[in-house]
């Protein structure tokens, strides 16, 4: 009944191996618990118990971990490089002289202000009235339908805002009921998008919708992102997708990547705040 | 030996949920299929107004939403009072008014297919090439 010495030996090594398989198995979720990370400073020192006679002790401050955070938002494909920061936009529209009211607005309606100044970036630099010829007006670039839309809802939302609009069709050309009316717009898109089943609609989401409209801006946002993007927007000609920026062969992944150049991570923000 | 088969077991365990879920694709689902609203922006101009989802198809039915550019139907269409039966992407139903919709094509691309796909997680949605 004693042990036998060469099973001992055998069970040993299938042991080792099968924890070496198990080992391979686990590590791609090792892999994936890891955060990236950047150190503002030296790393910490080894700092011996006993230090050696006659040698000075030298202590150097050891930086601390700034933790990058992982992307938020509906994983909906996009992952071009990125020229321009939330901040980035956010600064672009509070340099005009409207865009702290602009933003003071934005969050009485609950809206995050990033997605109202990603929208203003895209259409116009926040700035010109760059008027497409086609009735789309102002900084916003809202045809007439849209803005009384927005308004409403601004408005409905409210009420208080009314004291700081002017009424009638010169507010289109007045920022600042333009960006009352545009965030308006954002909260109807949010609410449409919710209600297509996307959870926490994001900025670029938002995006499809006030470019290409109600119909086409939930499609976009469930679309797989290797689609065509004239497939999803069905009823362009294929003058009409270059007028409107999109190129032949174009996909739904690109075209998201396109817009996130311009806006950087404001992109995959939660349209509200 | 036991000991070593329970081992094994313990490695299959872990390792087939974590190879099992990169296999799982979509498929087309027959029973739907693709169709368009006969009237979405062209892409010039103001925008032609929302498509109206209504939760059912008798007259006064609550609105619930707005219909997308590319509907997912039966197959065949259901139809009940002048309203069709269209999925939303969650699988629930809701009803728009079979006068606004048409068959599924891309302006840009007629050679274009579209088929209705279900994805690993249960929810439906379009895709077409």
């Amino acid at each position: 009944m004693g042990s036998n010495p060469i099973v001992g030996k055998s069970w040993r090594k299938r042991f080792i191996v099968h924890a070496a398989m198990l080992l391979t198995f686990l590590a791609p979720s090792l892999a994936l618990a890891q955060v990236s990370a950047t150190l503002d400073g030296a790393p910490v020192q080894v700092t011996p118990y006993v230090s050696e006679p006659g040698v000075p002790t030298i202590s150097i401050p050891h930086g601390t971990l700034n933790t990058i955070p992982n992307g938020s938002g509906t994983g909906t494909g996009t992952d071009g490089s990125t020229s321009a920061s939330s901040s980035d936009v956010l600064e672009t529209m509070l340099a005009q002289s409207w865009g702290t009211s602009a933003i003071a607005d934005a969050q009485a309606l609950g809206l995050n202000p990033s997605a109202l100044a990603a929208t203003c970036v895209i259409e116009s630099g926040c700035g010109a009235d760059v008027g497409d010829g086609t009735g789309a007006q102002g900084v916003f670039q809202m045809y007439p339908a849209a803005f009384q839309e927005g308004l409403q809802t601004a408005l409905a939302a409210d009420p208080s805002l009314a004291s700081e609009i002017v009424a009638g069709s010169e507010g289109m050309d007045d920022p600042t009921t333009e960006a009352i009316a545009a965030s308006g717009y954002l909260m109807e898109a949010n609410e449409n998008l919710s209600s297509a089943g996307i959870s926490d609609p994001s900025v670029i989401d938002a995006r499809g919708y006030y470019n290409f409209g109600p119909a086409y801006g939930a499609q976009l946002a469930l679309a797989d992102p290797s689609e065509p993007i004239a497939n999803v927007l069905n009823g362009m000609s294929q003058s009409a997708l270059a007028q409107n920026g999109i190129s032949p062969g174009e996909t739904v992944g690109q075209w998201q990547a396109s817009v996130t150049s311009k806006i950087g991570s404001a992109a995959n923000q939660s349209i509200l705040s | 030996m036991s000991i070593v088969k329970v081992f094994l077991g313990a490695v299959i365990c872990i390792s087939l949920p974590l190879a099992t879920v990169h296999a799982q694709e979509e498929s087309v689902v027959p029973s739907y299929k693709c169709m368009g609203l006969d009237n979405v922006w062209n892409g010039q101009g103001p925008m032609p107004p929302p498509v109206t989802e209504y939760a059912g198809p008798y007259p006064g039915a609550a609105s619930v939403g707005i219909a997308l550019s590319t509907l997912i139907v039966d197959n065949p269409p259901t139809v009940v009072d002048g309203r069709m039966r269209v999925i939303r992407p969650n699988g629930g139903a809701a009803w728009i008014d079979s006068s606004h919709v048409t068959t599924w094509h891309v302006v840009s691309n007629p050679e274009a297919v579209c088929s209705v796909v279900r994805l690993p997680n249960g929810s439906l949605r379009t895709t077409s090439h």
